[in-house]
């Protein structure tokens, strides 16, 4: 028997290494050490995750049902295949809508009391 | 070497995840450029191991709490059956090990307790019986294994009257010799000595540190003190202490054991018990052989 998936909103706030994963694997099926250097990219170097840091949060995640861990090879020319991949679930995609919608809200609220800059 | 910082991970996750993450760090040690970024990618991974594996710890804990949380909720009767199992146990484990404590592991609370032994009789029925006095004087007079031998009586009672409520009190009659044997001071007035065994002596009597606090308010001026127990007006002599717990936890006061005459007459009346300190160096068996040399048909046993 599967337990339901519990409201996204129960997940909330996110770590934030774990919202960087979830993006990091939002278009793409990746491995841990694709996901570090995605990570890096997307925010110009300013986010590095240490190993630990991202096998912890991806174990939690698997836990929380965010992840799935796939046999499936994305890549094949470049694929190791003692390597794990990992992919998002709906639910995991719910839970960073979720998380993006509450920053939206957040940099509204930073807006309105002129800690953000207004929109140009 | 990566290898051994991964220990700092609980097994089941370095089972999981240690393989990648060696390769992680494979991959980071090839990129670093030069000795200084080689070394700072390793004080990088040393710092975060440390505090990962820590907090790692804590989300398995914190996953076997939860996973025991919730198989406890789902089978209640068999949560409640554990729980009074186990303090069934708990329970029975601590009352042996309590019993065990006092009669095994501890030592009995008098001076030099290796040395102390109890003297029975023994008859063809019976291996172990009281002592008669005609054979306790006997040995006490003639036994020279021994530094002090004394006697006392157990399941004395008396009525305490005139000292505020009547009351019921457990106590022993002892010899003057026996509080040497065991080595015990009172913590006010004196012992008894052998002039207070004498036929006809005036009443003494020593009282418990528990008799003292509760019947007469801890008085610093208890000693001399006059009472009368089972109309028998009794001079307080002193009061032992709180450690001095003999022959039960629960004895109020110890009177002089007083022989009559005649009480040396009849070998078979045995009732008192015999405790007597062995001089250094002898042994059971000789104190024994020789205790059987003076009263044969007693066939006495220490123990």
């Amino acid at each position: 028997m599967t337990t339901p998936d519990p409201a996204p909103a129960t997940l909330l706030p996110l770590q934030p290494a774990v919202f960087h994963i979830l993006m990091a694997v939002a278009d793409d099926d990746r491995h841990g050490y694709a996901i570090i250097q995605d990570v890096a990219e997307r925010t110009d170097g300013a986010v590095k995750l240490s190993a630990g840091t991202l096998y912890r949060s991806i174990q939690r995640m698997l836990d929380d049902g965010l992840l799935v861990e796939i046999d499936e090879r994305p890549d094949p020319e470049e694929d190791d295949e003692r390597r794990r991949y990992y992919r998002i679930t709906p639910f995991g995609r719910a839970v960073a809508r979720a998380e993006a919608h509450r920053l939206t809200n957040l940099v509204k609220l930073a807006r309105a009391s002129g800690f953000a800059p207004k929109r140009a | 070497m990566h290898r051994l910082l991964l220990r700092f991970y609980p097994k089941s996750f370095r089972n999981e995840y240690g393989e990648e993450m060696r390769r992680v760090f494979e991959r980071r040690r090839r990129d670093a450029g030069g000795p200084l970024a080689l070394a700072a990618v390793w004080l990088g991974e040393i710092s975060d191991t440390l505090l990962t594996a820590s907090r790692v710890h804590v989300d398995i804990l914190r996953q076997d709490l939860r996973h025991t949380r919730r198989s406890l909720t789902r089978s209640r009767g068999f949560a409640l059956a554990a729980v009074v199992v186990t303090a069934l146990g708990v329970g029975a484990t601590t009352a042996v090990f309590s019993i065990a404590d006092h009669v095994l592991i501890r030592p009995l609370p008098f001076a030099d307790p290796s040395r102390i032994v109890k003297i029975w009789e023994s008859t063809p029925e019976y291996a172990r019986m009281d002592v008669s006095p005609a054979n306790y004087r006997d040995w006490k007079n003639a036994a020279a294994s021994f530094a002090s031998m004394g006697a006392y009586t157990e399941g004395q009672t008396a009525n305490l009257v005139g000292s505020g409520d009547p009351a019921r009190l457990n106590g022993s009659d002892v010899t003057a010799e026996l509080m040497g044997v065991l080595g015990a001071s009172p913590a006010r007035g004196r012992v008894f000595d052998p002039s207070d065994d004498r036929a006809g002596a005036p009443g003494t009597v020593l009282i418990s540190d528990a008799l003292w606090r509760l019947r007469f308010g801890a008085d610093p001026a208890i000693v001399g003190r006059h009472i009368n127990l089972n109309n028998e007006s009794c001079t307080i002599i002193g009061v032992m202490p709180a450690s001095f717990q003999f022959p039960s936890r629960t004895t109020d006061f110890w009177k002089p054991i007083r022989f009559e005459a005649d009480a040396f007459e009849e070998r078979t009346n045995l009732y008192l018990r015999v405790l007597a300190r062995l001089k250094p160096g002898v042994t059971h068996d000789q104190a024994r052989a020789e205790l059987t040399m003076i009263a044969p048909n007693a066939c006495a046993v220490c123990s």
